[in-house]
């Protein structure tokens, strides 16, 4: 089989008697002509030369009254010549050829992500008053006009991003949170404590301030009025806003057992494969054992690129399963307390505690298992606002 | 008169003398040839001067001093340009033939 380059510039099959090989070979060596897939047998050889240099060697070795005993072309001149009168198949490879090319200007599958309350009908209408919809020309689109048209034209959406690669384009969206009733401004409301702790300053307070800096307070207490007593007015009922800083203690901790489940990989993987077209996918081969076990996925997906025009709207999808099981093991204590610590730092930040002023750390082993404990002492916002009800 | 051929041939000529004492590798010499063997399956063989038998069982090469016989089976001459000779196959043996 010839490598694609021979085949498409064309290429000759030489095959000549067995007692004309050598000066065959000798005369291609004299003046440089090379060969390749030389194949012989008891009677003849044969061997593969580029057009050029098979119609030299041929007229070398007429010249000297060496005959061959065939002489075959092959590769894209000679189907060329042999079917230059189908005109049907060169109209068919032009039409072929600029489907491809046209296919890769044009917007082919809208794919949308991170859609909750919205259907996907009601973003492709949306997108689609907007400038985006299946069959847009690629050049055409500006997805920064487009994204800022989207949240300008939709109350529902907050944020997106749009991502065309090749002819699909990926729609990433945000939709706005309803405004929950309990966040609609109230009329009137006081400050009151989230955590026991020290007071320690005031931010852009507004309203009755009636604790003081060192003063401790309980949670829930109260921290800034809504209500001021007016001598002229009477009852003047405000929002209280702002942020009162206290100096709290958090109590936190992590266990850590030192017998876990280990999960181990097997060396199978399972795989299945899917067609995509469009945003159509057909299943080519599923391996059901995987169905029994417990497995890790990992899904990947390549989309066809033909003539490096960017990924057309049809690829492979590859499914692979990893089984696994899982194993006993043992930790170290060494090993445990390192993962408490590191488990800890996570949970802090979780608990989004800062601007920490000291941290108290005891660990006991007890059952079988770590525990690590964390009081911190840290200054933060204790001011949560707390609707007033006022009864007329 | 053959005991005094072969008496000739066993003979080191002034040349080889020469190559021998200053230790100069044969095959950079005009007309030096070298042979490299690749396990049985291929033969490359450089300052060769043609081919003078090919069959599948045999190629003969002529050398600037003798003739060179690679035998074996499904012998092929894959590459052959102005340096280097190049047979593929099963090898059973290599022989030099005085001229």
């Amino acid at each position: 089989m010839a490598n694609p380059i021979t085949f498409l510039f064309g290429y000759r099959t030489i095959k000549a008697e067995l007692g004309q090989a050598a000066a065959i070979f000798n005369i291609a060596r004299e003046y440089g002509i090379v060969y390749r897939n030389q194949k012989s047998d008891a009677e003849s050889i044969s061997f593969e030369c580029s057009l050029p240099a098979a119609n030299r060697l041929k007229k070398i070795c007429e010249s000297r009254g060496i005959l061959f005993i065939s002489d075959t072309e092959h590769g894209v001149p000679h189907l060329l010549k042999r079917y230059r009168k189908r005109y049907g198949i060169f109209v068919g490879a032009l039409l072929c050829v600029a489907l491809i090319f046209l296919s890769g200007t044009a917007v082919w599958d809208i794919r949308i992500d991170g859609e909750s309350r919205l259907t996907e009908k009601q973003i492709l209408s949306e997108l689609d008053a907007c400038g985006l919809r299946i069959g847009s020309p690629i050049r055409s689109l500006d997805t920064d006009v487009i994204q800022t048209r989207m949240i300008i034209h939709s109350d529902d959406i907050s944020w997106i991003s749009i991502n065309l690669i090749g002819t699909v384009a990926h729609v990433e969206i945000r939709e706005s949170e309803p405004i929950p009733e309990e966040n609609i401004l109230p009329k009137a409301a006081n400050l009151v404590a989230t955590d026991d702790g020290e007071i320690v300053g005031f931010e852009e307070v507004r309203g009755n301030i009636v604790v003081k800096i060192g003063d401790f307070v309980g949670r829930g207490e109260l921290l800034v009025s809504g209500i001021h007593e007016s001598a002229t007015q009477g009852f003047i009922y405000k929002v209280a806003q702002g942020k009162v800083y206290a100096k709290t203690k958090s109590v936190y901790s992590v266990d850590i057992p030192l017998k876990y489940d280990h999960k181990r990989y097997k060396d199978e993987v399972y795989l299945e494969k899917y067609i995509i077209f469009f945003n159509k996918e057909i299943k080519i081969y599923s391996n059901n054992r995987k169905n029994d076990i417990s497995c890790d996925i990992i899904d990947t997906v390549e989309y066809a690129d033909v003539f490096s025009m960017g990924a057309l709207p049809f690829g492979i999808r590859t499914v692979r399963y990893l089984p696994y099981e899982y194993e006993s093991a043992e930790r170290s204590t060494e090993e445990a307390i390192d993962l408490a610590l590191f488990k800890l730092r996570a949970l802090e930040e979780e608990l989004m505690i800062s601007d920490v002023i000291s941290k108290q750390f005891s660990g006991n082993l007890s059952d079988g298992i770590y525990r690590l404990e964390c009081t911190a002492v840290s200054v933060k916002n204790i001011a949560k606002q707390q609707k007033l009800e006022i009864i007329p | 008169m053959n005991k005094e051929k072969s008496s000739k041939h066993e003979r080191e000529t002034l040349s080889e003398k020469i190559i021998k004492k200053l230790d100069i590798p044969p095959d950079i010499l005009p007309g030096g040839t070298m042979v490299a063997i690749r396990g049985r399956a291929s033969v490359s063989v450089t300052g060769s001067t043609g081919i003078v038998l090919y069959t599948p069982e045999e190629i003969r090469l002529s050398l600037r001093n003798g003739a060179l016989s690679v035998r074996g089976c499904r012998l092929m001459c894959t590459s052959y340009n102005a340096e280097e000779l190049r047979i593929d196959g099963k090898i059973s043996s290599v022989e030099f033939e005085e001229e």
